[in-house]
């Protein structure tokens, strides 16, 4: 009678759980859709009860609390979402979505260290089919850590890393490209660029980034040729347009061109320095001690229109290097401010 | 043939009693653990039902009306399924030798179904805990089982429910060991937590692993600052345990002073449920999602102060009324809330805390049950099991022993002993201990050397036994023979001994055979320990005039002696010679 009993308990208790969990995977299902519909119409604090409650639910669904964690940091409560994610990593240390949350997670609270650490784990675990996009963001997100701590050199290793790992993504080269620019890495820069070009018939704003990595090189020769090709692309890119005018006057007027004959570098020196006498004049650059024994001889060697090039360019440099930076056209702009900023950062070098 | 021993194979067949209990607290917990899933989905699945068409104002108000009703006519068809379920497993154990009506389990199961699937706020917990006790009483009866095993049974089936319907195999064992049991018997010890761990384990089957909350973070005590918090947390929730359990208490009696049909006062506080239900829904039930939304910070200081209150009202109106359903839930619920409200509120005051709101709500959980239950023990192991999180242990100690403390000092009586003294029954309790403890040997016994007994050395030769007996003035003697036995004697029965040289070889060897010649007149006496209760000085006593105490150290080193004018003494009598 007992075992029969107990017989029946089972059966009754199987129905019974069986049923109570079927109704809560329905309604664990139903509150996974209505978050992702807040998600999607920003609601995050809709979204994080809606998870909550698929959770509480169906606690034993990994893929809810990871998507509940997600939604937690979103919402900025990176503390209650580590909980969530650590779970899943213990049944899955090789998610690669999980591991993505964690990073940014301790992004969040400030533990640059493992937050990288978490960021590799998650660019090299395991994703589905469907989340490649995520992998890449990983990469991307990671860049972003580097650029916000200064990390230069980790930076530039992962803009690279970024730049070879999909060589078939235009928008990813294009990034890569973009992002070594904006750090400063115009030399790496320049090269994807020239790649992203290369590989691509619809290369995008890769000629105009190309023209601007150029520019920063110095190399102002490839800068108007590749700035061309951008205004040839389109038409209205007015910021190539500007790049190929301001390389043209660069070239037009740099001293150190190669194939120049003697008398036009004279003539190019002696425009550069009758601008600086200009400059010295007008901010008192000359009334300093250096400034007063600099001065005659710039205007002697103008005067005279001596053929001493070497006497011009050494006068120009210490002309230059006498001058506040506020008088001195902006480079960037301005193509004598951009030929005396070359001077004096050759002269460094 | 008969005279042969039984052949081994068949001995390993013949359990005795207490092997007997062992295996039935194996399957009482199977048993409890099936009845607690099925509890349980049933619960869940009228929740869900009532839930998908209380969706008009109306429904939502009628449906702990009409559910709480529905559970009071079961109570009045099976008058055994009401009252808390914890007085009736104490009943059964300290007065109807283990008997509990077994309608009591299914009366149970469907009014609190009937109850807490519609909405009242009340527990599955105290309900579980009786209808495991209900099914370990069929068991037993079924396996005919002794009288005093049977006195047992009741409990090692409660500590199944409640595991069961908590999913904590620890803290089942030890509720009930404070709670219904009051005290730690060693005796029962072992068939409890067996059936504890195996209503647990299958219950998991069905309703999986993980714990009752997912708590998402919980600190450990990390700086000795932190404990001013806890103290202070631990005060309040003494306080409003104390609170819970006078309000509890007057409710308890104003309403059942007012004479109602057995259906109309569950009915009415149904319906008071579900219209403050319409404000407060969150303390509809059980009340575990308010639970772990509190844990997971969701609600505001004042939000969760709200629901404490509220919660507090109706779940003591509908206890009161006598609706099915049992304390645990609520109890927690408040420990929550108030938890969680203390740590919203208290960084303003109290700059040292600083922890994750999770972790004051757990130690909010365990303070208010040890106030409201006096069970300080189990509340801390709550908390670590509800939260699968050792780093709750500290904090929960804290505030748990000193809600206690507090509790008890202004409030003498649990909840329990308020329900159980409102339904008539005196029972005993771990905290309501008498004033005078029970007497151990060490409190009657009398220091040797005594005036009156001598204590003969088996090393003396008889010459000098002899001499020794005609020099004092003392009327018994003592003695311990080599073998280790102890007796004592008449003086005469010893001059006699000593007379002889191979009388007096007996005694120092120890061989105080009754029917021997050797030794006669010396009685055989089985020493006692100080430490052992008196009672077993008494026993010995009713063989022989006088017992020796001996350490438990060197068990050749007499401490003293026991005679019955020192037990009289010790019970504060006068001795018939003071006398």
């Amino acid at each position: 009678m007992v075992a029969a009993s107990i017989v029946l308990l089972w059966i009754a208790a199987s129905l019974l759980a069986r049923t109570a969990h079927h109704q809560r995977m329905q309604r664990a299902t139903r509150a996974a859709t209505r978050a992702e519909a807040a998600t999607a119409a920003k609601r995050g604090r809709d979204a994080v009860a809606f998870r909550r409650e698929a959770v509480v639910l169906e606690p034993n669904r990994p893929e809810y609390r990871l998507a509940l964690a997600k939604a937690l940091v979103t919402v900025g409560q990176p503390a209650e979402a580590e909980p969530y994610v650590q779970e899943a990593l213990r049944e899955e240390p090789v998610n690669g979505e999980a591991n993505l949350v964690l990073a940014r997670i301790l992004d969040q609270q400030g533990n640059r260290a493992e937050a990288e650490r978490a960021f590799y784990r998650a660019i090299y675990g395991r994703w589905p089919t469907s989340g490649q996009s995520l992998r890449t963001r990983a990469r991307l997100e990671l860049v972003d850590l580097y650029r916000r701590s200064g990390e230069r050199g980790r930076l530039r290793a992962a803009l690279l890393e970024l730049s070879t790992a999909f060589p078939g993504d235009r928008a990813l080269q294009l990034q890569a490209g973009r992002d070594l620019l904006a750090a400063g890495f115009s030399d790496d820069a320049a090269r994807q660029l020239r790649v992203v070009v290369e590989r691509f018939a619809d290369a995008g704003d890769a000629l105009s980034l190309l023209a601007k990595a150029e520019f920063a090189r110095r190399n102002y020769v490839d800068a108007y040729s590749a700035a061309s090709r951008a205004v040839a692309r389109d038409g209205h890119d007015d910021e190539a347009a500007a790049l190929r005018g301001l390389s043209a006057r660069v070239l037009g007027l740099d001293p150190d061109q190669p194939r120049l004959s003697s008398r036009e570098r004279l003539t190019r020196l002696r425009v550069l320095l009758s601008h600086v006498r200009t400059r010295m004049g007008r901010c008192d650059a000359g009334k300093t001690g250096d400034g007063d024994s600099l001065l005659p001889l710039i205007d002697q060697w103008l005067a005279r229109r001596s053929p001493d090039a070497d006497l011009g360019r050494t006068l120009l440099e210490g002309a230059v290097r006498r001058l506040p930076p506020a008088c001195l056209p902006p480079p960037e702009t301005d193509a004598i401010g951009r030929v005396l900023a070359d001077l004096v950062a050759e002269r460094r070098r | 043939m008969s005279d042969l021993p039984r052949a081994p194979s068949l001995r390993v067949w013949t359990l005795t009693d207490a092997q007997r209990f062992l295996v039935l607290a194996v399957l009482i917990g199977v048993c409890t653990g099936l009845v607690v899933v099925c509890f349980h989905a049933a619960i869940e699945l009228v929740d869900y039902s009532v839930h998908d068409t209380g969706t008009t104002s109306l429904m939502q108000v009628l449906w702990p009306a009409l559910g709480a009703a529905a559970a009071a006519l079961v109570v009045r068809l099976v008058p055994a399924s009401g009252g808390s379920g914890i007085v009736q497993t104490k009943s059964a154990l300290y007065v109807s030798n283990g008997h509990i009506p077994f309608a009591a389990v299914p009366g149970k199961f469907s009014a609190c179904v009937l109850s807490i699937g519609t909405g009242t706020p009340l527990g599955p917990e105290d309900p579980a805990l009786l209808m495991g006790a209900g099914i370990a009483s069929r068991l037993g009866q079924v396996f005919g089982l002794t009288q005093r095993s049977m006195r047992l049974i009741a409990p090692t089936g409660a500590a199944a429910g409640i595991a069961a319907a908590f999913n904590t195999p620890i803290t089942g064992v030890l509720f009930v060991m404070e709670e219904v049991v009051a005290g730690f018997d060693a005796a029962v010890m072992g068939s409890i937590v067996l059936a504890a761990v195996s209503s647990v384990v299958t219950s998991r089957l069905f309703l999986g692993e993980s714990p009752l909350f997912s708590v998402p973070e919980v600190a450990a005590i990390s700086h000795p600052s932190e404990l001013v918090a806890y103290t202070a947390l631990g005060v309040v929730a003494g306080l409003f345990a104390t609170a819970y359990v006078r309000l509890m208490s007057l409710l308890r009696y104003k309403l059942g002073a007012i004479h109602l049909p057995p259906t109309v006062g569950p009915l009415c506080a149904g319906l008071m449920v579900g219209l403050v239900a319409l404000a407060w829904p969150d303390v509809l039930g059980t009340g575990y999602r308010a639970m772990d939304a509190a844990l997971h910070n969701q609600y505001a200081w004042s939000t969760m102060a709200t629901l404490a209150i509220v919660k507090m009202l109706v779940s003591g109106v509908a206890f009161g009324a006598g609706t099915p359903g049992g304390l645990f839930a609520p109890t927690l619920f408040l420990g929550v809330m108030v938890g969680g409200a203390f740590g919203g509120l208290a960084p303003a005051w109290l700059p040292m805390v600083s922890g994750p709101q999770s972790t004051m709500v757990l130690a909010g959980m365990a303070a208010m049950f040890a106030g409201v239950f006096r069970a300080p023990m189990t509340a801390v192991f709550m908390a670590f099991e509800l939260s699968g999180t050792a780093g709750s242990i500290v904090p929960a100690m804290v505030t748990s022993t000193l809600a206690f403390l507090v509790a008890r000092q202004l409030h003498r009586q649990s909840i329990l002993d308020l329900v159980a003294e409102h339904e008539g029954a005196v029972l005993p309790s771990a905290r309501l201990v008498r004033p005078e403890a029970p007497l151990h040997v060490e409190d009657a016994m009398a220091p040797t050397p005594s005036s009156s007994v001598l204590v003969l050395d088996v090393a003396w030769s008889a010459a000098e036994a002899r001499a020794m007996l005609d020099n004092s003035a003392t009327t018994r003697v003592v003695v311990q023979g080599r073998s280790g036995r102890w007796a004592v004697a008449d003086v005469a029965a010893a001059r006699v001994a000593a007379e002889h040289e191979l009388a007096w070889a007996a005694v120092q060897h120890g061989d105080f055979r009754t029917d021997g010649m050797a030794a006669s007149g010396f009685l055989s006496v089985e020493p006692v320990y100080p430490d052992e209760w008196l009672d077993v000085a008494l026993r010995q006593l009713a063989r022989a005039p006088l017992v020796p105490v001996i350490s438990r150290l060197n068990h050749r080193q007499l401490l003293g002696l026991v005679d019955q004018a020192d037990v009289r003494r010790a019970y504060g009598g006068a001795a018939p010679h003071e006398a």
